[in-house]
C-alpha cells in the first residue's frame, strides 16, 4: 500500500467517522441496522407483515368477490413486494422479483388500484390508533366516552391470546355481585381475612381494587400469577376500565355524594394498584403498553394528576434504573489471576479452581437473577407454543447440559489414565468450590458430566483417584440424589445463606407437578387462585434466591473461557470411551 | 443401619417418557386415587413409595419421577443408573411420542443395568379410537421383551394395576446389589406431599 493511498483510506475513515457524528433519520439507521445484522432483518421481514394486518384488511376486505377476482398470484406478490420496499426490505423485494419474474411497479401513474390503496393503508398504520384517538379528544371526553376509547383500542393492547384466555369475557362493570358463580373463597380458618380459592377475572380485579382488605399475600401472588391467565395489556386495559367508574352506578347509591365517595375510592384504589405493578413487576410493561400508560394519562383528566405525576416519577425512575441495582457494599475478594492471563493458550490448568469457580457462578447468576415468573408459567418452557417467553431459564439449561457434556469430553480426550485423573480431580475440585459457593446449578452439571455413561464407565481412572477425592465425588452423590424427589438437596438448600444458584429443574418438577395436577379453571370458567397460591410459593423462593447478589469480581478471560464449551457429542464420545479403557479389558491392556 | 433396613430393600423404578405424555399424571393419578381421600386441588409435588407383597414378603418401591426436567438430558444417566425397574411413557394420540420411547428403551438396552425390568406405558387410550388395538407397540414390546400396560392417567383406568403388576415383576433380591450406587434413606415414607400438607400411608397389597 503506498502513502496516497494510505492517506485516500485515512480520509474515508475521517469522512465515515463525521458521518457517524451526524444525526441518523430513524428509517436510515433502520436500514443500516438490517444490513450489518442479517439475522435481525429476517426476524423482522418475518415478523413485519402480521404485525398490521388490522389497517390492510379495513382497505381491502379480503371477503370481496371482486377483490378476490381482482388479486391473481402476481397480484400478490406485488403487493408483497410494495410492503417490502415500504418498509425498506428492498432487498428482500428484489430477490421476490427475481425469483417470481413480477417486476416491482415503480411509476405511480402506471399503479394498480390495490397497489395504490395498499401504499395507502401502510401510511395509514401508523397513524390509525392515533386517528381514533383524536377522534374522543374532539368530542371532549366525559367518562363514558373514555369507556368508548378503550374498548375502541381493545385489540392494540390485547398482544398475545392464548386459547385459555377466550373464556367468556364479561365487561368489567356488568359482572354481577359476588356470588357462587362468579368468587369462592377458601373455607374460613382462624384467619382473618379471606382468601380467594377461584373467582373470575373481573372479580379477582374487583377484589384488587377494593377498599375491603384481602390476604396480605393476595396482590403479590395475582401479579407473579397473572400471566397464566390474562396477558398483560388485558390486565392493563381491565385497570382502566376499572378506574373509569360509569355513571350509571349512581342508581345504586343514596345521593350523588356517596356516589362521588365511592367513585373516588376505587380510581385511588386502581392508582395505587397499577403503581403496585409498576414498582414490583415493571419488566411486564414493554414499549407498547407504557405508551399505552402514557396516552391514558394525557386524556383523563380529574382530580388525580398528583398520583399521575407519581407513577411517571416511577416510571421514570425503573427505566433509568433497570440495568443497575446490583451496587454491592463490600469490596470483592482479589481475584485469583494467573501470570499467563493475556496468554491466547490459557489453558484450564492454569487457572485456580476457585477462581473458575468464581467466573461461572458470576455468569450462572447473571441468566439466573434474570428469570422472570412468566418464564415458569404454564410451564412454558417445555411447550413450543410458549418457549418464546422462557428465555432464560431455557438457556440455563442450554448452559446446564453443554458444561457437563464439555466436562465429559475434557477427560475423554484424554488418552492415558494418569491424564485423566489430572484432569478428572481438576473437576472435581472445581465441583468443591461451587459447593461452597452455593452454585448447585453448575454443581450438579459438573457432577453429570463426571456420572455421564462415557466418563462413569472408565473403571481404571476412577480406581486411581486420590480416596479423599473419591469420597467427595460420593458425597456429593448422595447430596444431590434425586430420591425422594431431592430430599436431601432440598434439605441442604434451607439451610443454606445466600447468595445461591439453586438447581432450577427441582423448581420446574414442583411446577410441572402443581400444573398437572391442579386445574387451571375451577367450575369452568373460574381461574383457580389456589393453584396459583401454590405456584407462588415456588416462584418466590426462586426470587428470594435472585435477590441476593455475589459479592465477585468478573475476570474477562477467564469468562471468555467458560462462556462456550467445546465439546464431542454424546455418542462419539462414548465410542471413544470405550477405545480408552474397552469392556472387560485388564489392566496391563490400558495405557497409565 | 436399622434391621429394618436389612430386611426390606427399596427399589428404584424411574418413569421416563417425552414431555406431556402425563408422566407426572399417572403418579398423581395413583396418589390421588389410593392415598387421598378428597380431590382438592392443593396437590404439590409428590412421589410415590409404596410397598407389594410378593410370596408374603414385602416390596419397596420408590418411583421416580423427574417430570419438567426432560430439557436436563445430560442428567438421565445418572437418573435411571441404579434403578430396577423402568417404565417408559408414550401418549397413544401422539404417534412422535412412541418414537421417542422406543429410543427410550434403545438407550436403556444399550446403557442401563442389563437386569432392568422395562415397560411401555400406553398412555391416555381415552385418547384412542375403540378399534385400534395398539397392535404395532404390542409387536415392539413382545420383540423387546417389553411388558406393556394400558393407562388413562385422566379417567384412572390401568394407573394403579400398572404400578402393582409391574412391581410384583421386579426382582425381589436385587434392589441393594443394584442400587448400592446411590444413596439409602434409613427411614421410610410412603408417600409425601412437597408442600407437606398431607402425609398418609397405604400399603398396596396383592
Amino acid at each position: 500500500m503506498n502513502n496516497r493511498e494510505k492517506e485516500e483510506e485515512k480520509e474515508e475513515n475521517q469522512n465515515t467517522q463525521q458521518e457517524s457524528k451526524v444525526q441518523i433519520e430513524k428509517s436510515e439507521w433502520m436500514s443500516l441496522i438490517m444490513k450489518k445484522h442479517p439475522d435481525v432483518l429476517q426476524l423482522h421481514e418475518t415478523t413485519l407483515p402480521f404485525s398490521n394486518l388490522t389497517s390492510f384488511s379495513t382497505h381491502i376486505p379480503s371477503g370481496k368477490t371482486e377483490i378476490k377476482e381482482r388479486i391473481g398470484g402476481g397480484m400478490l406478490i406485488k403487493l408483497i413486494m410494495e410492503y417490502l420496499h415500504q418498509n425498506n426490505l428492498s432487498k428482500a423485494a428484489e430477490n421476490l422479483s427475481n425469483e417470481s419474474n413480477v417486476s416491482r411497479e415503480k411509476h405511480y401513474h402506471a399503479i394498480d388500484v390495490l397497489t395504490l390503496l395498499l401504499q395507502m393503508s401502510i401510511t395509514d398504520i401508523d397513524n390509525l390508533w392515533d386517528v381514533n384517538f383524536s377522534k374522543c379528544v374532539d368530542i371532549n371526553l366525559d367518562e363514558i366516552d373514555e369507556v368508548v376509547f378503550f374498548e375502541e383500542r381493545k385489540t392494540s393492547l390485547i398482544i398475545e391470546e392464548d386459547d385459555e384466555n377466550l373464556i367468556d369475557d364479561i365487561p368489567l362493570w356488568d359482572e354481577p355481585p359476588d356470588s357462587k358463580s362468579n368468587i369462592i373463597y377458601v373455607p374460613q380458618t382462624t384467619e382473618e381475612y379471606k382468601k380467594i380459592h377461584a373467582a373470575t377475572l373481573n372479580k379477582l380485579i374487583e377484589k384488587l381494587t377494593e377498599p375491603e382488605e384481602m390476604d396480605s399475600k393476595f396482590i403479590p401472588i395475582f401479579f407473579m400469577t397473572y400471566q397464566s391467565f390474562t396477558p398483560p395489556g388485558k390486565l392493563l386495559y381491565k385497570l382502566f376500565t376499572r378506574y373509569t367508574v360509569p355513571n350509571s352506578l349512581e342508581k345504586n347509591f343514596e345521593n350523588k355524594e356517596e356516589f362521588e365517595k365511592y367513585k373516588k375510592k376505587i380510581k385511588f384504589r386502581t392508582l395505587n394498584i397499577l403503581k403496585t405493578w409498576l414498582d414490583t413487576h415493571f419488566s411486564d410493561f414493554n414499549q407498547g403498553l407504557l405508551e399505552e400508560l402514557n396516552e391514558f394519562f394525557k386524556t383523563t383528566k380529574g382530580t388525580d394528576q398528583r398520583i399521575f405525576k407519581d407513577i411517571k416519577k416511577l416510571i421514570d425512575f425503573k427505566i433509568n434504573n433497570f440495568h443497575q441495582s446490583k451496587s454491592a457494599i463490600e469490596i470483592p475478594p482479589e481475584p485469583k489471576v494467573p501470570k499467563n492471563i493475556f496468554n491466547k493458550n490459557l489453558s484450564l490448568f492454569d487457572i485456580d479452581e476457585l477462581e473458575i469457580a468464581r467466573q461461572i457462578t458470576l455468569i450462572d447468576f447473571e441468566i439466573f437473577s434474570q428469570i422472570k415468573p412468566a418464564e415458569l408459567l404454564n410451564c412454558a418452557w417445555s411447550k413450543p407454543k410458549l418457549k418464546h417467553r422462557a428465555k432464560n431459564v431455557l438457556e440455563l439449561i442450554e448452559r446446564f447440559n453443554e458444561m457437563s457434556q464439555w466436562v465429559a469430553t475434557k477427560i475423554i480426550q484424554r488418552e492415558r489414565v494418569r491424564d485423566r485423573v489430572k484432569i478428572l480431580t481438576k473437576f472435581i475440585m472445581i465441583a468443591n468450590h461451587l459447593f461452597k459457593l452455593n452454585n448447585f446449578n453448575s454443581l450438579i452439571s459438573i457432577m453429570s458430566g463426571i456420572n455421564s455413561s462415557a466418563v462413569h464407565r472408565l473403571k481404571f481412572t476412577f480406581e486411581e483417584l486420590a480416596p479423599k477425592n473419591t469420597e467427595i465425588i460420593n458425597n456429593f452423590k448422595q447430596l444431590l440424589s434425586g430420591e425422594g424427589s431431592y430430599k436431601k438437596y432440598r434439605k441442604h438448600l434451607h439451610q443454606i445463606e445466600p447468595p445461591c444458584v439453586p438447581y432450577l429443574g427441582v423448581y420446574l418438577t414442583d411446577i410441572t407437578f402443581i400444573e398437572d395436577g391442579n386445574p387451571d379453571y375451577v367450575n369452568e370458567n373460574l381461574i383457580n387462585f389456589s393453584k396459583r397460591r401454590l405456584v407462588y410459593d415456588v416462584i418466590e423462593e426462586i426470587q428470594k434466591f435472585q435477590n441476593v447478589f455475589y459479592n465477585l469480581h468478573p475476570v474477562h478471560q477467564i469468562a471468555v473461557f467458560l462462556n462456550k464449551f467445546p465439546r464431542i457429542e454424546k455418542k462419539k464420545l462414548y465410542q471413544i470411551s470405550q477405545e480408552r479403557e474397552p469392556r472387560g479389558a485388564k489392566k496391563n491392556e490400558i495405557k497409565f | 443401619m436399622t434391621s429394618k433396613f436389612l430386611t426390606e430393600v427399596q427399589q428404584k423404578v424411574v418413569v421416563l417418557g417425552d414431555f406431556s405424555v402425563g408422566k407426572s399424571s399417572l403418579i398423581l393419578r395413583v396418589s390421588k386415587n389410593e392415598f387421598l381421600e378428597e380431590q382438592e386441588s392443593t396437590i404439590g409435588a409428590a412421589f410415590i413409595n409404596f410397598s407389594v407383597n410378593v410370596d408374603n414378603k414385602p416390596n419397596q418401591i420408590q418411583i421416580w419421577d423427574t417430570a419438567g426436567q426432560e430439557k436436563f438430558r445430560s442428567l438421565t444417566p445418572i437418573y435411571y443408573r441404579g434403578a430396577i425397574g423402568a417404565i417408559v411413557v408414550y401418549d397413544v394420540s401422539r404417534e412422535y411420542s412412541f418414537q421417542t420411547a422406543k429410543e427410550w428403551v434403545e438407550e436403556l438396552k444399550e446403557k442401563a443395568n442389563p437386569k432392568l425390568i422395562i415397560a411401555l406405558c400406553a398412555n391416555k387410550i381415552d385418547l384412542l379410537e375403540e378399534k385400534k388395538k395398539l397392535l404395532k407397540e404390542k409387536e415392539y414390546a413382545d420383540e423387546n421383551g417389553l411388558l406393556i400396560y394400558e393407562t388413562s392417567a385422566k379417567t384412572g383406568k390401568g394407573v394403579t394395576e400398572m404400578f402393582v403388576d409391574f412391581s410384583k415383576n421386579l426382582p425381589k433380591d436385587q434392589g441393594r446389589e443394584i442400587f448400592n450406587d446411590d444413596f439409602f434413606e434409613e427411614e421410610f415414607f410412603n408417600i409425601e406431599l412437597h408442600n407437606g400438607e398431607k402425609k398418609t400411608e397405604k400399603t398396596i397389597c396383592c
